[in-house]
């Protein structure tokens, strides 16, 4: 139980430093090319 | 009723933008570079941010195969905090078939098993694009194109209606779409939340964090007087006092609303008193 209890924090600063590598990587800006321009499959036509 | 109202902001703000609704046009601000936690096109008119399962399927599925720690990192840094938290109070789409599921009195259980399939769903949906490509080597977001309601009712549905040259364009695949939709908007009518319960990957990847997250839900068992209260309440159709943080709940926290004794309650797990699992303590 008492580590158990610490996988959440544990967790969430992985995720946050996963996260922050990623936007070191640009990946904001390969998103915001993605989530930008219109999505044809997402609509459901092609 | 405090959470649909959470819930109503939560879709107002992230599909804000309004004009785009009657232009049949996206918002392409620097906001659309922020993900949201939860299932919401980006491609939808209004939307001001990204979807997370599109932004990630779509970097995968470019000839780079790039595996997005930005998204991986953010949607593991919310599931670690509050599990499926996000699926009970934020999710637009969870909305929507909440208050579909409002317009019956008559209510159907779902079979348990319906409830596993999102996990090969999840599995799919990250793997299929790093290794299903063509002749090219380019892949496709396949779950946005194949299943995703959610895309079909905020970006399909209203661009058709507003772009004749789209609206020229639809073929078999919008159909199948519209059909997975319909089959869920009217499932949502008798099942609560069909679609998040059995296809959706996001829902499948915070479930993995209920047990380990950051906020849990807490038994009391001093003041658990085991009224069922709980389980009658649990629109999941869960027992919440046995087993609070199984992975098929959406933490909607209804549980501790109606719990008499105030044994339940959300919080964070490190100031939690340790539990006796409730099978081992009868």
């Amino acid at each position: 139980m008492f580590q158990k209890k610490r996988i959440g924090p544990f967790l969430l600063v992985a995720g946050v430093i996963f996260a922050l590598l990623g936007l070191f990587r640009g990946e904001a800006e390969a998103v915001f090319e993605k989530a930008a321009s219109l999505c044809l499959q997402c609509i459901g036509i092609e | 009723m405090r959470r649909h109202l959470v819930q109503a902001v939560s879709t107002f703000l992230a599909n804000a933008n309004l004009p785009g609704f009657i232009e049949g046009r996206l918002y392409q601000g620097r906001l659309k570079s922020v993900c949201v936690p939860f299932l919401n096109c980006y491609s939808c008119p209004g939307a001001l941010g990204a979807c997370p399962v599109g932004s990630f399927q779509s970097l995968a599925a470019g000839l780079s195969r790039s595996a997005s720690l930005y998204v991986f990192g953010f949607l593991t840094a919310v599931g670690a905090a509050g599990g499926r938290f996000v699926c009970g109070w934020l999710c637009p789409f969870g909305f929507f078939q909440e208050l579909l599921h409002r317009l019956s009195s008559r209510r159907l259980a779902l079979p348990r098993f319906l409830e596993l399939l999102k996990y090969p769903v999840l599995i799919l949906t990250v793997l299929l694009p790093f290794f299903w490509r063509d002749a090219v080597g380019l892949a496709e977001p396949y779950y946005c194109k194949y299943i995703c309601p959610a895309g079909t009712l905020q970006a399909g549905l209203p661009l058709v209606s507003r772009r004749a040259e789209l609206a020229a364009l639809i073929g078999p695949l919008f159909w199948l779409k519209l059909s997975i939709l319909a089959a869920f908007t009217i499932s949502a009518v008798f099942v609560w939340r069909p679609f998040c319960r059995t296809l959706c990957p996001l829902g499948a990847f915070y479930s993995l964090f209920n047990r380990v997250s950051l906020w849990q839900l807490r038994v009391d068992r001093s003041r658990c007087t085991s009224c069922g209260a709980c389980t009658r309440r649990c629109p999941a159709g869960l027992d919440p006092y046995r087993d609070p943080n199984q992975a098929a709940c959406v933490r909607c926290l209804e549980c501790t609303r109606v719990c008499p004794t105030k044994a339940l309650t959300f919080g964070i797990a490190a100031k939690a008193p340790a539990l006796t699992p409730y099978t081992k303590e009868v």
